[in-house]
């Protein structure tokens, strides 16, 4: 009995001391939080930030900003975050060279955005840049992605004019894609993007700016496959987003049908986009059909004039509106498939791998010589529901 | 309680009253002398100093300003010259401000600095510049220049160091090429003091293979001195707002001999197998210029000296065990198939190599023994040891030849193929 409690006593303390859970933990004042990831071509000005390798050269410059541990106790202007950079041609490499420029390990889990610069995409693909974000456990599938033309480290090193921290910023600002037309934020996250290049299909990133204290999001970068092709403006991002039906509301505006001196604005709240191919006999086509549901969201004119009581008026608004949203599709896809030849996350491939497998596995090796010429037939129905709160 | 008895003789005190009045006493006395805060010194009285900084006299003296400020610090001294110039960054605790919300209190950092000969004449003479004593106890760094070292070695700035006894052992030591005083200056963007910034950069050195990491602190370096060995320490650079670590410097018994640069020190951290974690890069050899990285979480290496006839030569297995961190390259090369993740292993092994003979042939060009081939002789072949301790670093150790084998296993390719 006595020689069964003591071996009982002994278990139960061993076992104590294994399940303490607690072994590896790192509190949080141990950690520098990783907010923002900047790439840029190095330029080999500032020495001290890189390390001696005797091989491979040194073409990437990587950017962290960090978050100041208890910032904002003294001093409101005071920014939230700092950035070190280091260069080299490894990313897994420099973040741990960088541990020389920190007194604390660095922590991926709550990186919100990347910032890649396009001076790094004119000579490395996409795919061999991320490739250390895609393969390591700390990072997050949602973290967003940014193309610029400029200096990737200014957006890192950049504060917004509410003092908060700048990456949690950056990647808000993505967030509001679904009722800003112009951002091109659907299925353009890590993740997504993860996807497209697995799949070998074209990737569209969102294109960020930058000028003195304004930082703005608009257009995207173009990807053939996983190499940088050019730019889409923000007419061709609403087009293109009208095809896909990936806008949860928009905002269309034309010139009054009756006086052209002042706009009329159609606020779009519910659509109901089917895009889908065809096949009749060796020819592959595509049909879209949109109907759209909204409100009158703004009229300039004089509404003693134009009477928006009035059903025909009403009628002809619809058919202007309906006509202008035609010309966006058409733009759009102008951009896409004939300058850019670039079918971004596998919009129209995807159609035809779901709604006719046999002519796709047929097809898809040349797909990218197939699909500029692919004809597309638009048909539009706009109903506008309401005025507004006034006629 | 007792009292006098009342006998025939009438009243006379008791022999035990007697005892109790010397017990009386007794704990009085006892009870003065263990308060135990006769030489107490508080919070407040005490200038706490978190890094050192040692320059030679006349560096940074180009402006005239910083001329005038000199001459004012420091103290006449009728023989021999000033040579060195000796910097503290002292902790300043102010209270929280009027109407600052919050209970927090800045912690903001100064410096004063003296110019002498002897380190403890500076730091005496220095109590002309504070209003309470200086405190010794948590110093965190200390950082020398290479110009001191350069004219007048180690021993002569390390001997207060050690022999005082309000100096830690575990106080890491470093080397700048430029000056050092700017650094205990920097302001480090996270906000803790750069005393404390540093150390706690270089206790990172188990993940960051560019800075030594072993036996750099003044234990180390003092036991090193005392035995005629290497001393190491760790390099730190200032240039514009950046400061960073990377490579060390190498002191010959207490010669400075140079600097060795990252690859170097990643390499002799694999020979002596003191490394936790490291990135391995190479290149694809299909792809030029795309690099495959390794990440090295677990190893075994073992070094072993072999003694035939006068011929010392060392074997050295290293067993790695870690992930793919990176693949460029990554489309091209299928993942799930083994005979690609062989040859990847095959490739990382011939870099490890290749660092391991890079710094190898460093450190036999430098002549001195920064990794651990002197004490694993010390330990396996006594005798040997014996007779080749006095000439190891200038004659044996340059011409011991180290045959390394290694092996990588990748475990795992990370969160995507």
């Amino acid at each position: 009995m006595g020689r069964k409690r003591t071996i009982g006593c002994a278990v139960l303390i061993f076992v104590s001391f294994l399940i303490t859970g607690c072994w590896d933990r790192r509190e949080l004042q141990d950690r520098n939080f990783v907010l923002a990831v900047a790439i840029d071509r190095a330029d080999n000005s500032k020495t001290v930030e890189s390390f001696v390798k005797p091989h491979g050269a040194k073409p990437y410059q990587l950017s962290l900003q960090l978050l100041k541990p208890a910032a904002g106790s003294d001093g409101k202007d005071k920014s939230k975050t700092y950035v070190i950079s280091n260069t080299g041609d490894s990313m897994f490499e420099m973040v741990r060279d960088m541990l020389g420029q920190s007194s604390k390990s660095l922590w991926f889990e709550h990186l919100q955005v990347i910032v890649i610069s396009e001076s790094v995409l004119k000579e490395n693909g996409l795919g061999e840049i991320l490739d250390f974000f895609i393969r390591d456990s700390e990072m997050r599938s949602r973290i967003k992605l940014y193309i610029t033309s400029g200096k990737a480290k200014e957006f890192v090193e950049y504060v917004p004019l509410s003092k908060g921290a700048g990456g949690l910023h950056l990647a808000e600002i993505i967030r509001l894609h679904t009722r800003n037309i112009h951002a091109a934020g659907a299925r353009t996250d890590l993740g997504f993007t993860t996807q497209s290049l697995d799949n070998n299909s074209d990737i569209i990133l969102p294109r960020i700016e930058i000028a003195d204290k304004v930082v703005k999001v608009g257009g995207a970068a173009l990807f053939n496959k996983d190499i940088f092709v050019g730019y889409a403006d923000e007419y061709a991002i609403a087009g293109r987003k009208f095809v896909a039906g990936t806008e949860k509301s928009a905002v269309v505006t034309i010139p009054c049908p009756d006086h052209l001196d002042h706009q009329v604005v159609f606020e779009l709240y519910r659509h109901d986009t089917t895009l889908r191919p065809h096949i009749e006999g060796e020819n592959l086509y595509f049909t879209l059909d949109i109907n759209m549901y909204g409100n009158i969201g703004e009229l300039q004119g004089d509404i003693e004039r134009d009477n928006t009581n009035d059903s025909e008026y009403i009628q002809k608004l619809e058919m202007a509106f309906a006509e202008e949203i035609k010309h966006t599709v058409l733009y759009g896809e102008n951009v896409f498939r004939k300058q850019m030849k670039v079918d971004s996350i596998n919009l129209f491939g995807g159609k035809v791998r779901a709604y006719e497998p046999d002519t796709w596995a047929r097809i898809k090796d040349q797909w990218h010589e197939i699909y500029p010429s692919t004809p597309l037939i638009i048909s539009v129905n706009v109903s506008i529901r309401n005025t507004g709160s006034h006629k | 309680m007792s009292y006098g008895e009342v006998t025939d003789m009438g009243l006379v005190p008791n022999c035990s009253c007697y005892k109790r009045l010397c017990r009386c006493i007794l704990m009085i006395i006892i009870g003065l002398s263990i308060s135990g805060c006769w030489d107490r010194l508080e919070m407040e009285d005490r200038r706490i100093v978190l890094a050192v900084a040692i320059d030679k006299a006349d560096q940074g003296l180009e402006q005239e300003q910083r001329k005038r400020v000199s001459r004012v610090e420091t103290f006449v001294q009728p023989h021999d010259s000033k040579r060195y110039r000796l910097s503290f960054q002292i902790l300043n605790i102010t209270p929280s401000k009027e109407g600052a919300s919050g209970p927090r209190g800045e912690v903001g950092t100064y410096i004063v600095s003296n110019t002498g000969e002897s380190i403890v004449e500076m730091i005496r003479d220095m109590l002309g510049q504070v209003d309470q004593s200086i405190w010794f106890e948590h110093v965190q760094t200390i950082i020398i220049s290479e110009d001191v070292v350069r004219d007048g070695g180690l021993k002569p700035i390390l001997d207060y160091f050690r022999r005082d006894r309000e100096m830690r052992w575990l106080t890491k030591i470093l080397i700048t090429s430029g000056e050092a005083r700017p650094l205990l200056e920097y302001q480090p963007p996270g906000g803790e003091p750069s005393g404390m910034f540093i150390a706690n950069s270089l206790r990172l050195y188990r993940k960051n293979s560019h800075v030594p990491g072993w036996r750099t602190d003044v234990g180390n370096a003092a036991r090193s001195i005392d035995n005629k060995s290497r001393v190491l320490m760790a390099r730190i650079e200032l240039v514009d707002d950046v400061v960073k670590l990377g490579g060390m410097g190498l002191f010959k018994k207490e010669k400075f001999i140079g600097y060795v640069d990252e690859y170097a020190v990643k390499g002799g951290k694999f020979i002596g197998g003191i490394e936790k974690s490291a990135i391995i890069t190479v290149e694809c050899p299909d792809h030029p210029s795309k690099i495959i990285a390794f990440e090295l979480f677990r190893h075994e290496t073992e070094l072993t000296p072999h003694v035939e006839g006068e011929n010392i030569y060392y074997t050295l297995d290293i067993t790695m065990r870690g992930n793919l961190g990176e693949k460029q390259c990554r489309q091209q090369h299928n993942t799930m198939d083994d005979r690609e993740i062989h040859k990847i292993e095959a490739l990382v092994a011939q870099e490890v190599k290749r660092n391991i003979f890079y710094s190898m042939h460093t450190y036999q060009d430098l002549k001195v023994d920064a990794s651990v081939l002197g004490p694993k002789l010390k330990a396996h072949e006594p005798l040997v040891w014996e007779r080749v301790k006095e000439h190891w670093d200038d004659e044996v150790f340059p011409k011991v030849s180290l045959k390394v084998s290694v092996n990588v296993i990748i475990e795992n390719i990370g969160g995507h193929n």
